[in-house]
């Protein structure tokens, strides 16, 4: 019985990791991982200067992150940590109603303080003679109510203390629950806006879709940002879009520098090939885009300064706006803003909407 | 290279083994020194020379230690490698503060020279002594073959952080070694437990300091968190890798001395230094404290020889005021516990446990710390003088969410677990040994594949 045993110990030893040394040089190394939205190290070149020390460090990091099964092992060891040893998160990210978030903690007031600065100042320079308002979206992990999250009413009085009079605040933090987000990801679910919505064309005095003018679409599975990055086992989302006539002849236009291409307010082409499939609205992250409305029911502007969940909101602003303009200043400085005069109406017939994640507001230093 | 790395485990680790089982017996020992070689120039390209140096120079000086030689050249050789091991690892280790000791005491502006401290060196020159003294003092006989012997100093699993393999453990089994089943089914369930104590265990804990040193809402409750996390990081980590270092052994057929037997139980200080870092104290008991006089000398002498002892213990650790004092606070709770505490916490022995578990969390803050004043400031937090919060809604939850790793420690580190093993009927331990086996390496391969790159604690000194 002991000598089966032991064979038996060393069988399995040589076999799980001879097995797995001999997997992680027979499968061709990978480019990127789809699932955690990054690229993969690759087998590294030895470098005379750095030494063999540093050249195993780099080796090390390639294997891990060519590693077989990796997403697996990954998911074992979340699995692990957060329901074996009952840890609250996981790397930061944790899972509530089968829901995954990340967990924004702690607040970076100083990054609140200079964007509050740098929005009061744009409307100072440019929109003095528009109606400005401004929203934050809560993050995720708010609406879990569990875990680390961000101190709201600090991160509120930041943009207050610096915008004033100067843009209306338009609170949304009780539009929204955990349901209305993609489990898998951070952005909310387009189909489940209509509060959000109600609450902004209430404050703005925009025109909503009535209740049967969009049809709802299945895009298809999505498998969202956290989906591999959190890896806790929630399976998959469905992505669905809301759209109708006026939508599909809505005229979209992307400007990045002194290019100009159109564009589609859905592109199912990005859906299906693009890293994220998120870029199903509006094709992805762009400095400054257009949506042109020929058969608007008003004839106001709207400048929204935004991120990516402005991207799945602003189709549903459309019906009275004859032109929307979405600016990301990730990708566009302020100053260099000049550059898009012609798609930046000014004057009493704009609304300007700075509408803005949480998430992203902690993370980013705008400038 | 790390025996928690990829490398490690799925390459070299399985190569060695594998090639260390086809060749004969008589060309093991080359094995192991080839691969121990490989192991230390890919984790210490730079000095690696430094390595076989110190065994061609050790065993030189063991090789004319022989009886035919003349006392006073024995002497003279024996003084030599001392002069020559500790020159190395004066050189080395401590050169930047002796020289920055020297310039903040005279005022003078002397460069420092900002050598790089060797990897292992602390262990590999404390190995060699003990081949020298133990050959001067017949207790071990010499090394004729320079290969046998640099295999012993080289040999990979306790190279660069122990246990200390004193040349007398395992003289015979350079020679003449079983390499038998039940020896490698050993080794290999000893060395998963190791690795899953630094990579489950020492890791996590190691998270917790890392989150209360970028936390910005520490409180006093956090801070107490995070020292005793880092005592029982250090344990798991130290620990784990000793029992790596041992598993190993027996892959190989060696048989290395233990290095811990459970410390945090222990119910005084003295009973601490037992079951701690074994292998360490031994070696300053039997060559450097016995040496100087031991307790035979009297009781000033005593305390004399016991203050010398653990100053070097705790430079030993590093060269830093911080490690000095570190060594000097047991050097003075054991002469306390010499002179009467000893006999007074034996009385109350609940009372002796929390206060040696006091006094070694305290310590390893002061360890820990990179300054003397760094130390200071965070012993002050502990105390109420940091003006903290009790508590923060932060601090509860991360004692919430690692609630549960703190009870595995702390059970971890008592024999609670082995005993309660060793209470499970037989049948039951053999069909569970080889599922624990592939699940432990499942899950420290999941954690690896997750996490970064994490050096173990002890590879600095």
């Amino acid at each position: 019985m002991s000598k089966i045993k032991n064979i038996l110990i060393l069988s399995l030893f040589l076999l799980f990791l001879g097995g797995f040394g001999l997997a992680g040089i027979l499968i061709p190394d990978k480019e990127m991982s789809a699932e955690e939205r990054r690229t993969l190290e690759q087998l590294p070149e030895y470098d005379s200067q750095q030494g063999f020390s540093a050249y195993m460090n780099q080796m090390d990091a390639y294997l891990t992150d060519q590693f077989p099964l990796r997403l697996t092992f990954r998911r074992l060891k979340v699995g692990f940590a957060a329901y074996l040893l009952g840890q609250s998160d996981v790397n930061g990210y944790t899972v509530k109603n089968g829901s995954e978030f990340e967990q924004i903690y702690p607040l970076k007031v100083q990054n609140h303080e200079h964007t509050a600065k740098v929005l009061s100042g744009l409307i100072d320079s440019r929109f003095s003679d528009c109606q400005v308002y401004y929203s934050i979206i809560y993050d995720k992990g708010y609406y879990a109510d569990k875990g680390l999250g961000l101190d709201y009413e600090t991160l509120l009085s930041c943009y207050q203390t610096a915008l004033g009079e100067k843009a209306e605040y338009i609170d949304l933090s009780d539009c929204l629950t955990l349901e209305d987000f993609y489990k898998t990801d951070i952005h909310w679910r387009q189909e489940c806006l209509d509060k959000s919505l109600s609450r902004l064309s209430e404050a703005m005095g925009f025109e909503l879709f009535a209740d049967g003018e969009l049809t709802e679409v299945d895009a298809g599975d999505f498998y969202g940002v956290l989906y591999g990055q959190a890896a806790f086992p929630v399976g998959k989302d469905t992505m669905v879009y809301l759209t109708n006539d006026l939508l599909e002849e809505c005229q979209v236009t992307v400007l990045n520098g002194d290019t100009a291409v159109s564009g589609s307010v859905y592109d199912t082409e990005a859906f299906v090939n693009s890293d994220d499939s998120y870029d199903l609205f509006l094709g992805g992250e762009n400095a400054v885009v257009v949506i042109e409305n020929p058969n608007a029911t008003g004839d106001r502007n709207l400048i929204l300064f935004r991120d990516s969940f402005g991207r799945s909101l602003s189709p549903l602003m459309v019906k009275s706006y004859k032109q929307i303009t979405l600016v990301d200043l990730r990708w566009v400085k302020t100053r260099h803003l000049t550059l898009f005069e012609e798609v930046l109406p000014t004057g009493e017939n704009t609304d300007v909407l700075f509408l803005y994640s949480a998430q992203v507001l902690n993370s980013m230093y705008y400038e | 290279m790390n025996f928690s790395s990829a490398s490690f485990l799925f390459y070299f680790l399985i190569l060695t083994l594998a090639l260390y089982s086809v060749v004969p017996k008589k060309l093991k020992n080359g094995v192991l020194l080839i691969a121990s070689l490989l192991f230390y120039f890919v984790g210490e390209s730079k000095l690696f020379w430094l390595l076989p140096l110190s065994a061609l120079f050790n065993w030189l000086i063991g090789r004319f230690l022989s009886e035919k030689t003349g006392k006073g050249l024995r002497k003279f050789l024996l003084i030599l490698s001392v002069v020559g091991n500790v020159g190395m690892l004066a050189l080395f280790k401590y050169a930047d503060f002796l020289v920055s000791t020297l310039n903040t005491v005279t005022g003078w502006q002397i460069p420092l020279p900002g050598l790089a401290l060797p990897v292992g060196i602390s262990f590999y020159t404390f190995q060699a002594m003990s081949y020298t003294v133990d050959v001067y003092r017949g207790q071990a006989k010499i090394q004729k073959n320079p290969l046998s012997f640099a295999t012993y100093l080289c040999l990979f699993p306790q190279l660069i952080a122990g246990p200390i393999v004193r040349y007398s453990d395992v003289e015979a089994e350079l020679a003449d070694r079983p390499y038998t089943l039940s020896g490698l089914s050993d080794g290999i369930l000893r060395f998963t437990v190791g690795l899953a104590k630094k990579v489950l265990l020492a890791n996590q804990f190691g998270e917790i300091c890392t989150l209360y040193a970028g936390s910005g809402e520490k409180s006093l409750l956090f801070a107490w968190m995070s020292a005793i996390a880092y005592t029982l990081q250090i344990y798991f980590d130290f620990s784990g890798y000793s029992d790596m270092a041992i598993g190993m052994g027996k892959m190989f057929g060696f048989h290395f001395p233990e290095n811990f037997d459970y410390p945090y139980i222990s119910g005084s200080i003295t009973e601490f230094w037992r079951r701690w870092h074994m292998t360490l104290s031994g070696w300053f008991r039997d060559y450097v404290y016995i040496p100087l006089g031991g307790n035979r000398k009297g009781l000033p002498r005593q305390i004399v020889n016991l203050l010398i002892v653990w100053m070097l213990t705790g430079l030993w650790h590093g060269a830093a005021w911080n490690f000095l004092l570190w060594g000097l606070l047991y050097g003075v709770l054991l002469i306390l516990e010499k002179l009467f505490l000893l006999k007074w916490v034996k009385k109350f022995p609940v009372i002796g446990h929390l206060y040696t578990l006091l006094f070694v969390v305290l310590g390893f803050v002061l360890f820990s710390a990179a300054t003397v004043g760094e130390a200071g400031a965070n012993l002050a937090t502990m105390f109420g003088f940091g003006g903290l919060p009790l508590l923060t809604e932060e601090t509860l939850y991360y004692l919430m969410s690692f609630g549960v790793l703190f009870v595995l420690g702390i059970v971890g580190s008592t024999p609670v677990v082995k005993k309660a093993w060793a209470r499970l009927p037989d049948g039951v331990r053999t069909v569970a040994e080889p599922i624990l086996m592939v699940g432990g390496l499942a899950v420290v391969t999941a954690y690896l594949v997750d996490g970064s790159f994490n050096p173990f604690l002890y590879f600095r000194f």
